[in-house]
């Protein structure tokens, strides 16, 4: 285990220190938790309400932290499980019944973004991206921008090794028939 | 077109200042949980002992059994003291009948507060006292 979260997790585990730990966590993370976040829900007020939820998450459950995986691994899979579980709420909400439907709002959404500023060919990435089923779309993030290796993603998803490595895959592969359209 | 051909860079855009935002808005909120669940720590076993203090008086306080113990019948105290206390208190003074010996009779058929009968007792250590229930 890293020493700065050696150092965090034994700063938590005192009643008195408690707070200057989760300090530190929030400045070592806050970033990493944050952008997770925002490539899986793409609106930032969406990512902002999810990354406060998992930071008061954490809080709550950290002193259960046991150091089966890297604290980062265990942050990783309650961004996921939060961002999964909000996606779902919101296309409940919005009334998106069908795949088509939810990739209409993706475009939409995408265009309309005002945080969102840059070229073409990202702007299409990140719609490509926003069409994948969600926990595709988890998958790929974790595995394209984290870099995660696929032991550690076996952690954040369950599964295994191999059914992490094929939805990556064609995750890839739609990602890449989408923008060949372009 | 291929993935890797793409350059991966953060193209989303924040709001001013947003992570300090982010942090001090949290921190804010888990010092108030913190403080609360610090107080429920220290307050929690005070307020079962204020409680079950409270449970035990009122038991005691709406005792049947107490009534059968509190005396009902004219005593008689055999104690200067107890004679000195009982004639001179004003609520039970006109009770006593004293025929100008050192034993005391108390007439208590019409006394419903049987605490001054309790503070005779007390007031006299060496008090003989045939309680008659």
């Amino acid at each position: 285990m890293a020493p700065e979260d050696q150092k965090i997790l034994d700063l938590f585990s005192s009643d008195k220190t408690k707070e200057q730990g989760f300090n530190l966590l929030v400045k070592r993370y806050q970033k990493t938790i944050y952008y997770n976040i925002r490539r899986l829900v793409f609106c930032h007020e969406d990512a902002n309400d999810i990354s406060q939820n998992v930071l008061i998450k954490i809080w709550r459950h950290l002193g259960q932290f046991r150091g089966d995986s890297s604290l980062q691994t265990w942050i990783n899979r309650i961004c996921v499980n939060e961002s999964l579980t909000f996606l779902e709420q919101k296309k409940k909400m919005l009334n998106i019944i069908d795949e088509e439907g939810y990739n209409d709002y993706i475009t939409k959404t995408i265009a309309e973004d005002k945080h969102f500023s840059s070229d073409k060919i990202q702007r299409l990435l990140q719609e490509a991206i926003q069409r994948l089923p969600d926990k595709q779309r988890a998958v790929f993030v974790v595995r394209y921008y984290d870099e995660t290796p696929y032991d550690e993603m076996v952690k954040i998803f369950g599964g295994t090794e191999g059914g992490l490595k094929s939805s990556y895959h064609f995750a890839v592969k739609k990602i890449e028939e989408f923008l060949s359209q372009y | 077109m291929k993935l890797e051909d793409i350059e991966k860079e953060n193209s989303f855009e924040l709001p001013e200042d947003y992570f300090n935002q982010l942090e001090s808005s949290v921190m804010h909120t888990v010092h108030r949980r913190h403080l609360w669940s610090r107080i429920a720590k220290i307050g929690t076993p005070s307020l079962v002992a204020v409680f079950l203090g409270l449970l035990a008086f009122n038991l005691w306080f709406t005792n049947p059994e107490q009534e059968t113990t509190s005396p009902t019948l004219a005593e008689n105290v055999s104690n200067s003291d107890a004679v000195y206390l009982a004639e001179n208190t004003l609520e039970i003074s006109d009770l006593v009948s004293d025929d100008e010996s050192a034993d005391l009779t108390i007439d208590v058929s019409d006394l419903d507060n049987s605490d001054y009968l309790i503070i005779a007792y007390y007031g006299s250590e060496q008090a003989s006292m045939d309680f008659l229930y």
